[in-house]
């Protein structure tokens, strides 16, 4: 194989520092401290987020996208919204959703889907929120 | 089927620029990778091979065969070399990741069993990467 145009995959990875804690805003806080646990109280992690992008390199710059610019789109679009933030008080996304590893990814997913567009796609972005405990989502829609 | 994956580090210099842009325009595409006097990285290349088990080996390629002929054909061409001048299968090319790891899939290509290459993973550093499988 080998080919003209190839397809390249390009991965960069940030990290962002959060306070969150997992209740329902119609329960009282006991019931939320028997729901949620742990989980109920107001603690931080250092995320660690892997965007993924799919395309070709253009001829003349040898680039898909530059890193400088992945780098400020992240920054623009997810670390100036998201590091040093208490999530669900200070992101209106967050504040009826519960801020799990899951939402994150998915919020951060929704901020990134329509920036990128042909003929760089968006494949994937996984959030782990420490060693043990990640989300992905995959782009399947992405195959170009 | 079984991936079999062999990662190798080489330390390599490069500087982004393209000899049909001015300064100026360079500066405006490639940033502070287009300083002149070039700058160097530590890179990491996996190398991801597939083929089935052979009953009498149990191994689909020896790792230190395989270690070797990465070495040979990439690795040791490109570590502590200015990739813009001094590697043969980089003459012409602009040294950016991208290009980079599809011009080490063309020479792996040649050294692999055919069909056996099967992704090549190459990192400029800890935190941006790039993926190739030949597509």
């Amino acid at each position: 194989m080998g080919n003209d145009k190839p397809i390249i995959e390009l991965f960069t990875r940030v990290f962002f520092s959060a306070a969150h804690s997992y209740r329902d805003r119609d329960k009282t806080p006991e019931e939320n401290r028997e729901k949620y646990g742990i989980y109920n109280r107001v603690h931080g992690h250092n995320y660690e987020v892997v965007i993924g992008l799919r395309g070709q390199a253009d001829v003349k710059t040898g680039m898909m996208i530059n890193f400088f610019e992945i780098e400020k789109i992240l920054n623009d679009k997810i670390l100036s919204v998201m590091h040093i933030s208490h999530l669900e008080e200070d992101i209106p996304w967050f504040n009826d959703r519960i801020p799990s590893t899951e939402n994150i990814t998915r919020f951060i997913y929704e901020q990134l889907h329509q920036t990128f567009k042909f003929p760089v796609g968006l494949i994937s972005v996984e959030v782990k929120e420490s060693d043990d405990l990640g989300a992905k989502i995959i782009n399947e829609q992405c195959t170009d | 089927m079984i991936y079999l994956t062999k990662r190798l580090t080489f330390s390599s210099s490069h500087v982004l620029m393209n000899p049909e842009y001015d300064k100026a325009k360079n500066w405006d595409v490639y940033g502070k990778c287009s300083w002149p006097h070039g700058h160097g990285h530590n890179y990491t290349l996996e190398v991801t091979v597939k083929g089935e088990i052979p009953g009498d080996t149990g191994m689909i390629i020896d790792l230190k065969a395989l270690k070797k002929i990465i070495n040979e054909a990439v690795v040791d061409k490109m570590d502590h070399k200015f990739l813009n001048t001094d590697v043969d299968f980089l003459k012409g090319v602009i040294p950016t990741s991208e290009n980079i790891i599809v011009m080490i899939w063309k020479e792996l290509e040649k050294v692999l069993e055919p069909g056996m290459l099967y992704e090549l993973k190459l990192w400029e550093t800890e935190n941006n990467w790039v993926v190739y499988r030949g597509e």
